[in-house]
């Protein structure tokens, strides 16, 4: 942004500034166009502190400068600077003022983040184009923005990072928390499946032993009619069997309703045509009792 | 046809052993009805049992058809009694789940043989002692008599030579005994043998020959 800044003769120390100063316009070596921001419009004048203290004006009040009369837009608190005995007008007005018409000394780069890259580089390109210029940097409040800058974009980075550590971290435990939950799954199945199917096998066992004695009259009429031993112990084989299978399809049903195909349809598929062979092997023993029943024993009975 | 030679008999339980049949012999020729008599508990189901090849006796000889039963494997022995013996007990001993057809169609169950022609027999033979109206039905549908009637229906379905009755009327009217009895003269009146136990005097003077125990 550049600027005119003139110390007023006559003021109390001496040390009483004009600045004339022009409105921020981005990328104003490019094209001139209008600012996107004007601190001051002509015929206004904005005050340092000292100046609207000592001279009890306020907002809205007329002040004569040099002969053209401002109307006071502003007035700052206090800053502990020179701003503080400093009278801002545009840049125009006070080129004509002072008589100065075109001229300017002072350049700000405001916001200027030159202090991240190489300083003494950008004081030779400026010098390079404005040879008597005088490159000063506001060390302290650049380097200071500068340095916040730095450490918040390093911060944000490393925070970031961290955050980004740290749902990785989660996932990878999220992931191991899963695998040691299935592995503890799979020993709990891997000891309770046995347990059941021995449980299923007696279970069918007992029933057909059950159902065995139950049908003894029928045993004994076949057996006396002259059905083969292997007969009645095939009927009663098929029908563990068909048992199993019954109940490996009404299981498998009920897993699916429960569960869904969790161990997939293969399993699903296994566990259903195994059923028919635990309910035949469970079924064998008593099916071969009912084949040795004497029909002449059950018939005296009956 | 059938022959008891010196059958003895003795039911052992534990300690305590009761003694039913001592030396027994009979025959019963082709053609011939035998009856024998006796009181509850002289052994007239064990002689039966025994003759059916169903209970091997302690000592004696059984003959059906030229053949001892006893001789043969159990399995062997099952297929015979299907293809010669038929029995009709007092208490029919149907298999209580199953239609009228179906407990006829046991006895082709025994014998292996359930083709379509055995099929038409069981429904000739249901029709025979007029069951028709009853095929369907489950025994405890049925009357008493018609019980012993599938009974009898069932005995006859596989070409037998031997029919064993056991008390066939205990349990019955006039009108289904006579039915009944009719039909297992008529059986060896066919070239059949029946050997029939009970303890009814009238019933057993129905048959060609009677023995009395």
């Amino acid at each position: 942004m550049g600027r005119l800044g003139v110390p007023l003769e006559g003021s109390e120390r001496g040390e009483r500034g004009l600045i004339g100063t022009r409105g921020e316009v981005p990328f104003a070596h490019k094209s001139p166009k209008k600012p996107i921001l004007q601190p001051i419009n002509p015929g206004e004048i904005v005050l340092g502190y000292e100046l609207w203290q000592t001279m009890k004006l306020t907002v809205g009040d007329t002040v004569t400068l040099m002969g053209k009369d401002f109307t006071v837009k502003k007035c700052h608190s206090q800053r502990g600077t020179k701003d503080d005995i400093s009278a801002w007008v545009p840049l125009a007005t006070a080129q004509t003022l002072l008589k100065l018409p075109g001229k300017i000394n002072t350049i700000y780069e405001l916001e200027c983040s030159c202090a991240l890259a190489d300083l003494g580089k950008v004081r030779e390109e400026i010098v390079g184009v404005l040879p008597e210029t005088q490159v000063k940097e506001f060390g302290t409040i650049a380097l200071a923005r500068a340095e916040a800058r730095k450490k918040a974009a390093a911060k944000g980075k490393a925070d970031i990072a961290q955050a980004t550590q740290n749902g990785l971290q989660a996932v990878a435990e999220e992931r191991a928390s899963r695998a040691d939950l299935r592995e503890e799954r799979e020993r709990f199945g891997a000891i309770l499946l046995p347990l059941v199917v021995v449980a299923c096998v007696m279970w069918v066992a007992l029933m057909s032993y059950l159902n065995v004695l139950a049908r003894r009259q029928e045993i004994g009429i076949l057996r006396a009619l002259g059905v083969r031993a292997r007969v009645i112990t095939h009927l009663f084989v098929l029908r563990a069997g068909l048992t199993g299978l019954l109940g490996g399809v009404i299981g498998g049903l009920v897993s699916i309703a429960m569960g869904g195909l969790q161990a997939g349809p293969t399993v699903l598929i296994a566990v259903v045509a195994s059923a028919p062979i635990v309910g035949i092997a469970a079924g064998w023993p008593p099916a071969v009792f009912a084949g040795l029943q004497d029909p002449a024993e059950i018939l005296q009975k009956e | 046809m059938l022959s008891l030679d010196t059958i003895s008999k003795t039911y052992r339980n534990g300690a305590h052993s009761v003694p039913v049949l001592c030396d027994l012999s009979l025959t019963v020729a082709r053609g011939e009805f035998v009856s024998v008599l006796g009181p509850s508990g002289c052994g007239k189901t064990t002689i039966l049992l025994t003759a059916g090849g169903l209970l091997r006796p302690d000592a004696g000889v059984v003959t059906i058809d030229g053949a001892d039963p006893y001789a043969l494997a159990p399995e062997d022995r099952a297929a015979f009694r299907a293809e010669h013996v038929g029995f009709v007990f007092q208490q029919f001993h149907l298999v209580p789940y199953l239609s009228v057809f179906d407990n006829v169609m046991t006895a082709g169950l025994a014998s292996g043989d359930t083709s379509a022609a055995v099929r038409d027999k069981a429904n000739g033979l249901i029709a025979k002692f007029g069951l028709c109206e009853r095929s369907h039905h489950c025994p405890a549908e049925l009357s008493v008599g018609e019980r012993q009637r599938v009974a009898l229906a069932r005995a006859l379905l596989n070409s037998l030579s031997l029919l064993l009755a056991d008390e066939p009327t205990g349990n019955l009217d006039d009108d289904n005994a006579h039915i009944v009895l009719d039909t297992l003269r008529q059986f060896a009146h066919d070239g059949g043998a029946v050997l029939l136990v009970t303890h009814d005097q009238r019933t057993a003077n129905l048959a060609d020959n009677e023995i009395r125990l």
